[in-house]
């Protein structure tokens, strides 16, 4: 009891290979009661492949998988308490909306009255109210996936599964559906495991992200820890965008040290502890960075030239030149007419506390 | 024997575009690949209206004088006369029991083919089912004649068994029987390879979806994997039934001369009691089920649930 049975789902030291291949690689990872956990990462790092071991589609190779403390990993996908969101949806093509969202009911022997007052509750949830009747490819894909998560929801899963459940929506749609996915999750205050390459998506919706690269687990957090802290080099350029640069300590004192680029010039970085000599690699955002015309001085100041400019709606991107390095530079377009072209000599400049050590 | 393939599902990889490929717009081109169409229509329509045309003319032995005018009464005669209602009779019933156990046998064939893990297992059950349907089939009857026969294979080893005496016969040929086996096994690759392509088609991820909210197996199968290759499974039955009703070789060689489905009745008449329009006109009875059974066919798979 107590803290334990707030832990729903438990995976420790899970692998799983297919013919050799690692695509699981001893993952381990609690989620808790009514949380919203997003696997991220490119495809073939194995978060697809994680949530189909959660799912008991595959089995593990090695490790535990636990529902509600309950070892799972040979049980299967019918006999777990989950609801599921397929990527293509897939809803059923011969049943209509009603009795596909009522499938999961049907299975679990409910009553028709009872089964009748939870479609309609579960569809009224998804507004999908009056299309009972309609089969699925009578509706269009946002209503599709209404459906799908009308379906799984319906049943009261102990967790919710989803398999990229946005990336077949256009962008707009995308943006709108997230922010309804999460108010229709946090009503209905299902634990939740979503499983993306979106990184928008995972920011947007997640209580916790867990960064997968090659088969095992890059970093777990919150949208900003992993963003603002990100732990590797891989999180740093996955997650936004990065200036990442390697620079060797030069100096230190007691809250900061001061280390030299290759390119030149020296920059000073807080909250740091490294040894005189000692390559390290931090990053940058794009946005920390602010650009100013012509030379100036000052800590974390650097004089480049313009050498690309894009309008991106919201913000330019630049690229500036620094002694041979490109700087990645966004410039909110509300505070920019875009000032700088191609060839202009330029300063940029960052804060000491925007510079974020890499490991790895 | 015509091997139509009306089948939605068994349609993908014939020829016949739907859509002309991109640049043979041309009209010149269009036309000269008019050309085999042409060469179609000539012989086989041109044929088929000589024989509608044989049917309605009255008979008269050879060497004496055909009376002028049409007449409806080969017809009357083909669906009356007991002798050829029970040949149209057999066919209907040979064709039915051949269709239902090649859908038995062949939908767990097709499926262990589409859905096995090992390729081994694939490449084997392939064979075993192109193999025997790249033989003539003749040489295969024979076969076949070496297993069912009285003092075939079957026959003797249920006496070597002891389960008869060596007096006794398991009649496994010369009858309905053998001739439903024979049209079975000759169906069999037809409906497997057909079923086949449907199985290949459908989304498995409707099955994980249906597992996920607590189908079970069995209930997937029946709930979802079965109704959506339905259209598949019609195509199968049509197949396998047209041609089963147009077996000839397989009621002769298994039948034995004992059991005539239609197109041996319609060989003897045109040929031995040589009277062409009354062969005829049990042609274009035989014609006219197969064509009602296709449309049916294509109205029962016509494009349902937009997919």
């Amino acid at each position: 009891m107590g803290a334990q049975s707030d832990i729903v789902l438990q995976l420790t030291d899970v692998t799983r290979t297919f013919g050799g291949v690692v695509a699981v690689n001893n993952v381990s990872f609690e989620v808790a009661r009514g949380e919203f956990v997003t696997l991220l990462g490119p495809s073939g790092c194995g978060k697809t492949s994680t949530l189909r071991l959660i799912a008991g589609f595959l089995a593990p190779n090695a490790g535990e998988i636990r529902l509600q403390g309950d070892l799972v990993n040979n049980v299967p996908p019918y006999e777990r308490d989950i609801g599921m969101v397929f990527q293509s949806y897939a809803l059923f093509p011969h049943m209509t909306v009603a009795q596909n969202v009522g499938f999961g009911l049907q299975m679990r022997r409910v009553a028709k009255a009872a089964a009748a007052e939870r479609i309609a509750n579960a569809l009224g949830l998804v507004q999908l109210g009056g299309y009972e009747r309609r089969f699925p490819h009578e509706l269009s894909g946002g209503q599709q996936q209404r459906v799908a998560i009308a379906r799984a929801l319906v049943v009261e899963p102990a967790i919710l599964l989803m398999d990229e459940p946005m990336s077949n929506l256009d962008a707009l749609l995308r943006a709108e559906m997230q922010l309804e996915l999460k108010r229709i999750i946090e009503r209905v205050g299902v634990t939740t495991i979503n499983v993306t390459h979106n990184q928008e998506e995972a920011l947007a919706m997640s209580d916790r992200i867990i960064v997968m690269s090659t088969g095992h687990i890059e970093q777990v957090g919150t949208p900003l820890d992993v963003y603002a802290k990100p732990a590797s080099t891989f999180v740093a350029s996955f997650l936004g965008r990065s200036n990442i640069l390697v620079c060797e300590v030069e100096r230190r004192d007691d809250s900061s040290v001061c280390a030299r680029l290759p390119s030149g010039g020296t920059v000073v970085i807080a909250g740091v502890d490294a040894a005189v000599g000692e390559h390290i690699t931090f990053q940058v955002r794009p946005e920390s960075i602010t650009l100013k015309a012509g030379a100036d001085a000052g800590e974390n100041t650097f004089a480049g030239v313009v050498r690309q400019v894009a309008f991106m709606g919201s913000w330019y991107e630049y690229l500036i030149d620094v002694s041979g390095t490109n700087f990645l530079v966004h410039v909110p377009a509300a505070a920019s007419r875009n000032t700088f072209d191609d060839g202009n000599a330029v300063s940029l400049a960052w804060s000491a506390d925007d510079m974020v050590r890499l490991e790895g | 024997m015509t091997i139509a393939v009306p089948d939605a599902a068994a349609r993908a990889p014939t020829i016949g575009p739907e859509k002309p490929p991109p640049g043979a717009g041309k009209a010149s081109s269009g036309i000269a690949l008019l050309a085999p169409s042409a060469l179609l229509i000539v012989f086989f329509f041109a044929a088929l209206v000589w024989l509608f045309q044989h049917s309605v003319e009255p008979y008269a032995p050879t060497g004496q004088a055909v009376e002028p005018g049409l007449t409806l009464t080969h017809y009357a005669k083909a669906l009356s006369d007991a002798l050829y209602v029970q040949s149209l009779w057999v066919t209907f019933k040979l064709s039915f029991i051949a269709t239902v156990f090649a859908l038995l046998l062949g939908y767990p064939l097709a499926y262990q083919m589409v859905r096995t893990n090992s390729a081994r297992v694939r490449t084997f059950l392939i064979l075993t089912i192109a193999i025997p349907f790249l033989t003539n089939l003749i040489v295969r009857l024979y076969a076949l004649t070496l297993v069912l026969g009285n003092t075939g294979l079957i026959n003797k080893f249920a006496i070597w068994s002891g389960l008869m005496t060596e007096n006794e016969i398991l009649p496994l040929v010369r009858n309905d029987l053998g001739v439903g086996i024979g049209l079975t096994y000759f169906v069999l690759p037809f409906v497997v390879f057909t079923l086949a392509t449907a199985l290949r088609r459908l989304d498995t991820t409707l099955e994980e979806a249906a597992m996920s909210l607590g189908a079970n197996k069995v209930v997937t199968f029946f709930k979802v994997t079965l109704p959506l290759s339905m259209p598949g499974v019609i195509g199968a039955a049509t197949l396998s039934f047209i041609l089963s009703a147009s077996a000839f070789a397989t009621p002769l060689i298994l039948g034995e001369g004992s059991v005539a489905m239609i197109a041996n009745t319609i060989y003897d008449q045109v040929l031995f009691v040589e009277n062409i329009p009354f062969g005829a006109a049990l042609a274009v009875i035989a014609l006219v089920i197969t064509i009602l059974l296709l449309y049916l066919q294509a109205r029962l798979t016509r494009k349902r649930y937009g997919a």
